[in-house]
């Protein structure tokens, strides 16, 4: 739902004792708000920092990331960690779910941050996406899930509470190809229904190819391919 | 916000660890409370013990033992003071009421000892539990802990030698003929007197062969003694604070010497504060350790989690949030530590207490003290704010690093 | 003159938590009493309290002297004198132990200080014949609520 724009945008980060290694050199992008967009390149190449500079989790050494007008390249960190609680769902390789809170919890955690008693409704949703995407009932313990099983519950916790930008970084890398191709299809339509900007960053060929807008990042270039 | 769950999940997921460290923080508390509340008990029923006895004349010499053989009835030989010293000191206008101590006689184990009305009655302060004061020479007034009922009969043996000695012994040496009779019971007091029997000064002179104290054919019981003999203490209850001291003053000399119980108390005790304050020392230096040794272990842990912290922020969470929830986690600890502390100190503060107390016949009674209390405080209050550095550092180290691996 | 605080000689780790846990004393503004103050006058009848001790019954005042050997152990009240008593043992002032005597009951129970040593207390000022209900010692002249400090 919120529109991405690019404006000269570099990304760099301290490599001691050598100079900053660049990732990306001034670089302009536009985006339309609900875009489908998957970011492909050699492993190295920055993927993931340009995913977390989007995200707002580090800053860029130079430029603007307007989503939507507001321009978090400008927001220090405290702000940048209020703008992410409100617009984004994040999914990461290794799911990163809290080991000892429940599978439940887990998805509940991101409503803790503003709130002592979780509203009936959000739990509620909460239970409503674990089933949908076909968790067991009763929910297992957590240690207990398989991989494909724990990046569902990942996926619930990003999409809880409705953000309007999904950012998924190797989503699938881990998973053998039947439990990807269940995220892949999970990610996909839940961007789809809730009209949500999506960016995936992979290497899966299988999950790049469901997604129409196609960015390859490789010698500190974004180009946007056919 | 909430940091509850994430804390309480911390815990949880790692609770060998956690529970290692409240049981070190534990430890460490309970060493300084125990201490403390040990030594305030003793302290505090040494001195109720010595309540009955303001001022104690005996013979010159040391003042500790008159003061151990006389209040605490520690059986020792002594020196017996002059039966003018009684005579006079019954005569004093500044003496309230004056009683001898004419202990050296038991029953099985319990001593009997010889005492004027008065003593019975601390002046008129004490009621009796039971019964009433002897009136008689072959009367006998009993501690609490006497194994004895209103009526029954009991002959005393002769001698601490024998003190314990079984009462058909051939050794032993069964005084006179006449048993004495229980017509009252003392109520408790917590003091080595609740395994008192105590009886008629009179009777114990004349068993020894040295008459009633009294004038030719007196049959009375108390003062005045017109031929007091010798004694191994007597207890004075002055009047008013100027004649506590005058009397203090006036029966030191040659054939006497008067002592405040409390004195030889204070000095006691200074000597046992100052084993407390090494004590107090080393428990303060352990409870630092402790600490010390838990930020460690907890750093460690928080380092182990911190792809957890980097998540959360990640995900949006507020500083605050993380703050919390690492503080949180640290807290827990803490006051689990230091509320179980606390309670295994006194109880382990109680536990010695009751078996030091015991040893000497004083009932020692723990109770929590506000010392101890503030102790755990500052405890809690150092480990809380201590707590807050691990919790910083996860905030200084950004969250994009942690996430790469 | 600072804050007056209880002398506690021993705990002072745990005096620092109470000094950091509990609210200051309150600096009194109290006057300065001396022992020649306290009585005017000296009769078959006893003697009489002075005007100025009088005038200060209910108020704090403060009184110089030493603290006399300890009547109880672990008690809340000692004995004020005018001169340390002698712990000479060639010297028999002792016996003339003088009646002016000031009890002093404090706040919170303090360990005794050593007997040469010259004490200030600061108390409510309190005249009368009063029997302590503990002890059974009777006082005319008592400090209350006191406080103390060596000199």
């Amino acid at each position: 739902m919120l529109p991405l724009q690019l404006d000269g945008v570099s990304i760099a980060f301290p490599n001691p004792p050598g100079p900053p290694r660049i990732i990306l050199r001034a670089t302009d992008l536009v985006l339309p708000a609900g875009a489908m967009v998957g970011l492909e390149g050699p492993s190295g190449a920055g993927k993931t920092s340009l995913l977390h500079a989007l995200a707002g989790l580090e800053p860029v050494a130079a430029g603007s990331i307007r989503w939507g007008g507001e321009n978090i390249a400008e927001l220090d960190g405290a702000a940048r960690a209020h703008w992410r609680r409100r617009h984004t769902g994040l999914v990461f390789q290794d799911f990163h779910l809290i080991e000892g809170l429940s599978v439940l919890d887990n998805v509940l955690l991101p409503v803790w941050f503003d709130m002592f008693r979780t509203p009936r409704a959000l739990r509620d949703r909460a239970k409503a996406l674990l089933v949908g995407m076909g968790l067991p009932m009763p929910l297992p313990p957590l240690a207990v899930l398989s991989r494909g099983e724990r990046q569902r519950v990942a996926l619930a916790r990003a999409v809880l509470r409705q953000p309007p930008l999904l950012l998924a970084d190797e989503p699938t890398a881990s998973l053998d190809a039947e439990a990807a191709g269940r995220i892949g299809s999970l990610l996909v339509d839940m961007a789809a229904n809730s009209g949500a900007t999506l960016i995936v960053a992979s290497h899966d060929p299988h999950l790049l190819a469901r997604l129409p807008i196609r960015l390859r990042i490789a010698e500190t270039r974004l180009e946007r391919l056919a | 916000m909430n940091p509850f769950p994430l804390a309480l999940a911390g815990l949880r997921h790692r609770r060998g660890t956690a529970l290692a460290l409240a049981l070190l923080v534990a430890l460490g508390v309970a060493l300084g409370v125990g201490v403390g509340a040990l030594e305030r008990s003793l302290r505090q029923g040494a001195a109720r013990a010595a309540d009955a006895f303001p001022l104690i004349v005996g013979a010159p010499g040391s003042p500790t033992q008159l003061v151990l053989t006389a209040v605490y009835l520690q059986p020792d030989t002594v020196t017996l003071v002059p039966g003018g010293v009684l005579t006079r000191l019954a005569a004093d206008a500044q003496a309230a009421w004056v009683s001898p101590i004419g202990f050296g006689d038991r029953w099985r184990d319990k001593p009997v000892v010889g005492v004027a009305p008065e003593f019975v009655t601390l002046g008129g302060r004490r009621a009796l539990a039971e019964g009433r004061v002897f009136a008689a020479e072959n009367e006998a007034v009993i501690g609490t802990a006497v194994p004895l009922a209103m009526g029954d009969q009991l002959i005393p043996a002769h001698g601490l030698a024998h003190a314990g000695a079984d009462e058909d012994d051939a050794d032993t040496h069964h005084h006179g003929d006449s048993p004495y009779t229980v017509v009252g019971r003392l109520p408790p007091s917590g003091t080595p007197w609740d395994h008192a029997i105590l009886v008629p000064i009179e009777r114990v002179w004349e068993i020894h062969g040295l008459g009633n104290g009294h004038a030719e054919g007196a049959e009375r019981i108390g003062p005045p003694w017109e031929a007091a003999q010798g004694i191994p203490a007597v207890v004075v209850q002055p009047r008013d604070f100027p004649g506590a001291y005058a009397l203090r003053a006036r029966y030191r000399d040659a054939q006497s010497n008067a002592v405040f119980p409390a004195e030889v108390l204070v000095s006691l005790f200074r000597l046992m504060g100052d084993v407390q304050a090494v004590l107090s020392a080393m428990a303060m230096a352990s409870a630092v350790l402790v600490l010390a040794a838990v930020f460690l272990a907890f750093s460690g842990l928080v380092a182990a989690r911190s792809r957890d912290f980097a998540v959360l922020r990640a995900l949006g969470a507020p500083w605050r949030f993380v703050l919390a929830a690492v503080w949180l986690e640290l807290a827990l600890v803490l006051l689990g530590g230091v509320a179980v502390g606390l309670g295994f100190g006194w109880l382990g503060g109680w536990m010695a207490a009751d078996a030091l107390g015991r040893h000497a016949r004083v009932a020692v009674t723990v109770a929590p003290g506000w010392d101890e209390v503030l102790l755990a405080l500052a405890v809690l209050v150092a480990g809380m704010l201590g707590a807050l550095l691990p919790a910083l550092v996860v905030w200084r180290r950004p969250p994009g690093e942690a996430l790469k691996r | 003159m600072a804050a007056r605080r209880h002398t506690t000689t021993r705990r002072p780790v745990l005096a620092a938590a109470a000094a950091f846990l509990l609210p200051p004393n309150p600096v009194a503004a109290a006057e300065r009493l001396a022992f020649d103050d306290l009585y005017s006058g000296w009769s078959v009848m006893g003697a009489s309290f002075s005007p100025r001790l009088l005038a200060l019954v209910g108020q704090e005042a403060a009184l110089r002297g030493y603290m006399a050997p300890p009547l109880k152990a672990e008690a809340d009240f000692f004995v004020l004198a005018r001169e340390p008593m002698a712990l000479c043992p060639f010297c028999s002032s002792d016996a003339d132990w003088p009646v002016d005597i000031v009890v002093v009951y404090l706040r919170r129970q303090a360990q005794p200080t050593d007997p040469g040593t010259r004490i200030e207390v600061v108390g409510r000022v309190e005249t009368g014949s009063w029997t302590d209900p503990d002890s059974g010692f009777v006082s005319q002249i008592r400090l209350r609520d006191a406080r103390f400090r060596p000199l």
